[in-house]
């Protein structure tokens, strides 16, 4: 052991001891107690990665060291499982959900009944760009290539990404590809872009392709035609899609959209958990995604890490749900809800 | 590429990792035996485990454990009635009625040598064909995908057996409730009636508990006897040999069932919930003397269990070549790959060969072993059956329950199980066949989702793909071939037919059809105010149903009333009325008593559950049912229902982390909720 080593677990030590002889009473609550991790889908997606690696790493990080239990609550594109958060969980802080990105849009895109600005909010592990991208033996090339050029580009389901954005570059752009959906999902799109059934796909997120198809930038099989995002990707070689528009109402319906950019793997507490509880998750969410050992573990994943604070959620979301009507309106139809 | 496949197996032959191999053997054994659990329970709990091991050794623990639960689901099949994975359900057909006639070490001798021979066929096509995955699968395109459902499809008309308007009707219901949930093409839930359940499309798991099962229990719970007793005690080591050659005599059927396994293993959405009946299908259409199907022939059996165990191989095709999973499981093994830092795609085939083919190393081990120690134990399996009705029945609903439940972890999945089992009780009893609900079932959302894109990307040039045109023709021919036969008969007793028509009868499956009727007008109705493109699909099922229905109705009430030896033949792949015609000693009005009461039964567990709680409902209602319907002693009841409840605890809560839905009692003391996350 080096002297280093040993000052650190002399450190380590000596804070636990003057923990236990403080008698925190947050530490006290969590000592020995269950802090479970409700995942908003089924094992073995991103959203499930990352919930398990936080899993991993968070419980020593966290006052009273409870122990860390990863639980898959899957329904509705995770829609169940951020209802459940809102309606069902206890509020002692004893649980923490996750789901996907765009789920706070719902109540105000469908009017699903919960509120999402009053989640006790940890924050997200990591920002992500959502691509638009065509197979490098495909004659749609560019952006203007995407615009005009009647591009068959790949689709899911409505609402989900690869539609929501091919609908607003539709939409809001105006452009005349042709929007082909009903693939059970990215795996099967990918595959119909090697056949040459589609010329590509919108809804790509970075960090999927990243660490799943990192050969597609490596052995450049792709164009990226555009990225999406909410800023902070300047290593994405591709034009900003916000800065394609001109129209101030446009340009904030689709920042309405893209701000959920800025809370990709979002992580939040029921409504109602005490400030003092909500205070000790948020640093410990926040101390382990800065830990080495969890870098180190992200990085061999190939999972992008770029921490947002649940301070910066709560602002975006309060930016959102202050949008005016009409703004929501369009929103609302560049998605094609 | 042969050092490859030589090095690879060096590297599986190490002996820890033969260790860990048979470890999750044993895991994947025992999952595979709990109806409801499978692989995907066992990935999801043994994937942490792998994160410190090396990528061999991980894979053969989780393949290991993955590709033999298909090898063991098969033994509650037999001995229950009951399907341990949705991959089993065929299995029943045949391999229940072999148990009840004293059959059953015949039928685990069969079923394991048909198993392995399967697996290892699938291992090895996997293995053969790695130089030509990637362009064999780039050549399945959509077009390709949507004409492999039309084949699935196709065999309903085959899996009707002599009923073959019951069973389009009952074909177009499952495609009805395939359409259930989100529509993909515009986002319209259809059918959902505002719950987030039905969201999603109904679960296969609970849908196939309930139609398979339950009926099975039911009827335990009628005949009060599980599996004859007397043919047990005869369970020797010799009729099990018996099972052997008849499975080695069948050698042929079991390469066309395996290659039929495989490859349809390799196209992504047919699962194995299907690929078990397409086999059947097979069997059924291309071999001789098949009125004993469904009886109990050996070779239903035989078929079912080599196509199911091939699968694996041919899933493991595309995850491993394109990294496209070709089911859930295979989703789950992706996660895995990517952990252990293999990105699946052209890589695997050229620099990650080894790892590549020690997969294939795996899947042939993994299967042997799994044989082997089935084989050997099916004597102590066989003394499951051997427990009283009063404590078989209420443990193994208890255990369907909670599989259902692991469908989609919602109250949903607990009505699914009830629902469907009450209906496919009705449906065994009337003589109407299930499978057709299945295949609709499973297919009918592929059918609509490449229905679209292949209209959208090909149009009616799609019928000139080579592979297309194969397939359709295939299909077609077998669809055509039971059509004419049964024109033929038609056309030959003319006289026959038109004797004795004249006043309408009104009999149970009369009433049945017009109730299944009205339920599909009411879904057409309420389907009137779709955007067009959700409704388009949904409504021709629903038209189809309409029309197969009211033959099946006009037919069954002008019928002529056949003998009941004539009725038998005619219902061919179903059934077996233990209502109707009692075992000896026994009356029918008991029967029907008995029947009943089993069902309120179930409905009262069910409300039990929604008030108390899952767990503790369920508990509460093996006691019950056990000692107030079956009559065991209080303490006898006491002791299974406490066994149960803890090793239920154990497992779903501790080991699982299984979400327990919300209860009334909870909703009641929101403390209890908050302190026991039971309810």
């Amino acid at each position: 052991m080096t002297a280093k080593r040993l000052l650190a677990s002399a450190a380590l030590a000596l804070g636990l001891a003057a923990t236990a002889a403080k008698a925190d009473p947050v530490s006290d609550f969590y000592a020995g107690k269950n802090l479970t991790i409700v995942i908003g889908y089924s094992v073995g997606g991103g959203y499930d990665l990352y919930a398990r690696l936080l899993a991993r790493f968070m419980g020593p990080n966290m006052a009273g060291a409870p122990t860390m239990i990863p639980q898959n609550m899957p329904g509705a594109g995770s829609l169940k499982s951020a209802m459940y958060l809102a309606q069902v969980a206890p509020k002692d802080g004893t649980v923490v959900a996750t789901f996907g990105r765009s789920i706070v849009l719902e109540p105000l895109f469908s009017g699903a009944k919960f509120d999402p600005r009053k989640f006790s909010w940890l924050g997200s592990i990591t920002k992500d760009s959502s691509l638009c991208v065509s197979w490098a033996a495909s004659p749609i090339k560019t952006w203007d290539d995407l615009m005009t050029k009647g591009a068959r580009m790949g689709g899911q389901a409505a609402g989900s990404d690869p539609d929501v954005y091919a609908q607003i570059l539709k939409t809001l752009f105006g452009s005349n590809l042709k929007l082909v959906t009903g693939y059970p999902g990215n795996n099967e799109m990918a595959l119909a872009l090697e056949r040459g059934e589609l010329d590509g796909f919108c809804g790509l997120s970075w960090s999927s392709l990243q660490s799943r198809h990192r050969d597609w930038i490596t052995d450049h099989k792709i164009n990226i035609l555009v990225k999406a995002s909410a800023g902070g990707d300047d290593e994405i070689q591709a034009p900003q899609m916000i800065d394609k528009l001109t129209d101030p109402q446009k340009k904030a319906a689709l920042g309405l959209i893209l701000s959920t950019q800025a809370m990709a793997r979002p992580y939040a507490a029921p409504p109602g958990v005490s400030a003092e509880r909500l205070a000790a998750l948020r640093a410990a969410f926040r101390k382990t995604i800065d830990s080495p050992e969890f870098r180190a573990e992200a990085d061999k994943l190939g999972l992008d890490v770029a921490p947002v604070s649940g301070e910066e959620v709560e602002k975006r979301l309060a930016e959102i749900y202050a949008q005016p009507p009409e703004v929501v309106a369009l929103a609302k139809q560049a998605v094609g809800q | 590429m042969l050092d490859a496949a030589w090095s690879a197996l060096l590297l599986i032959m190490d002996p820890m990792r033969l260790a860990i191999m048979l470890g999750g053997v044993v895991l994947g054994l025992a999952l595979g035996v709990i109806p409801g659990l499978g692989g995907i329970v066992g990935l999801a709990l043994l994937i942490p485990a792998t994160y410190h091991m090396d990528a061999p050794s991980a894979f053969a623990l989780l393949l290991g454990m993955a590709s033999v639960t298909t090898v063991s689901d098969f033994i509650p099949a037999v001995l229950f009635g009951v399907p341990g994975t949705v991959g089993a359900a065929a299995t029943v057909l045949d391999g229940y009625p072999m148990a009840q006639k004293g059959q059953a070490a015949r039928a685990f001798g069969a079923g394991y040598t048909a198993s392995l021979a399967g697996g290892v066929f699938g291992a090895l096509l996997l293995g053969l064909a790695i130089p030509v995955l990637r362009p064999l699968v780039l050549y399945l395109g959509s077009a390709e995908l949507l004409a492999f459902c039309l084949f699935g499809l196709s065999m309903v008309a085959v899996l009707s057996g002599k009923a073959p308007l019951r069973g389009l009707f009952v074909a177009c219901l499952g495609l009805m409730l395939s359409m259930i949930g989100s529509d993909p093409e515009t986002g319209t839930l259809r059918w959902t009636f505002d719950t987030l359940y039905l969201w999603d499309h109904l679960p296969l798991v609970p849908v196939t508990l309930g139609l398979f099962a339950v009926p099975e229990l039911a009827e335990m719970a009628v005949r009060r006897s599980s599996v004859t007793r007397a043919d047990l005690a005869g369970l020797s080591r010799s009729s099990q040999w018996d099972g052997v050659r008849d499975a080695l005599r069948s050698w042929r059927l079991i390469l066309r069932c395996s290659a039929l396994g495989a490859l349809l293993g390799a196209v992504p959405g047919i699962g194995s919930a299907v690929i078990d009946w397409i086999a059947y299908g097979h069997a059924l259409q291309t071999e001789k003397n098949t009125e004993g199907f469904g009886h109990g022939d050996v070779r239903g059996v035989i078929a079912a269990e080599s196509s199911n165990n091939a699968k694996e191989g041919g899933h493991l095709v595309p995850t491993i070549a394109f990294g496209v999973p070709a089911g859930a499981s295979m989703a789950l093994l992706l996660s895995a790959f990517l952990l252990h830092g293999f990105t699946p795609g052209p890589d695997m085939l050229t620099k990650h060969l080894d790892i590549t083919y020690s997969i294939v190393w795996t899947l042939t081990l993994s299967h042997i072993m799994g044989a082997l120690i089935c084989l050997c134990a099916s004597g102590l399996f066989a003394r499951f059956a051997l427990i009283r009705v009063g404590l078989l029945v209420p443990a193994v609903l208890a255990i369907v329950m909670l599989g259902g439940f692991d469908g989609s972890q919602s109250w949903g999945d607990i009505y699914a199980v009830a629902g469907f089992g009450a209906l496919g009780f009705v449906m065994k009893q009337l003589g109407w066949p299930r499978p057709p609900l299945i295949l609709g079932l499973v297919l009918g959302a592929m059918f609509e989702r490449y229905l679209f894109i292949t209209q959208e990307l090909f149009g009616w040039s799609a019928l000139a793909r080579p592979v297309v045109a194969v397939v359709l023709a295939g299909s077609l021919w077998v669809i055509l071939r039971p059509v004419l036969a049964a024109t033929r008969r038609i056309l030959a007793n003319r006289a026959l037919l038109l004797q004795g028509r004249g006043r309408p009868r009104l009999t149970l499956s009369v009433g049945f059809a017009a109730a299944l009727l009205a339920v599909v007008a009411a879904g057409l109705v309420l389907s009137l105010d779709w955007p067009s493109h959700a409704a388009i699909v949904p409504q021709a099922a629903g038209f189809a149903a309409l029309l197969f229905g009211t033959g099946t109705l006009l037919t069954e009430a002008f019928a002529r009333k056949r003998s009941p030896a004539e009725l038998a033949g005619e219902i061919g792949l179903a059934i077996r009325h233990v209502v109707d015609t009692p075992a000896s000693g026994m009356d029918q009005v008991l029967g029907h008593a008995r029947a009943w009461r089993f069902f309120a039964w179930l409905l009262a567990g069910v409300l039990l559950m929604c008030a108390l709680g899952l767990l503790p409902g369920l508990v509460l209602a093996v006691l019950l049912i056990s000692w107030l319907e079956f009559g065991e002693r209080p303490i006898v009841a006491l002791a299974l229902a406490a066994g149960l409840g803890l090793a239920f605890f154990l497992l779903f809560d501790r080991l699982f982390n299984l979400p327990w839905p919300e209860a009334w009692i909870g909703d009641v003391w929101p403390w209890l909720r908050d302190a026991t996350r039971l309810v």
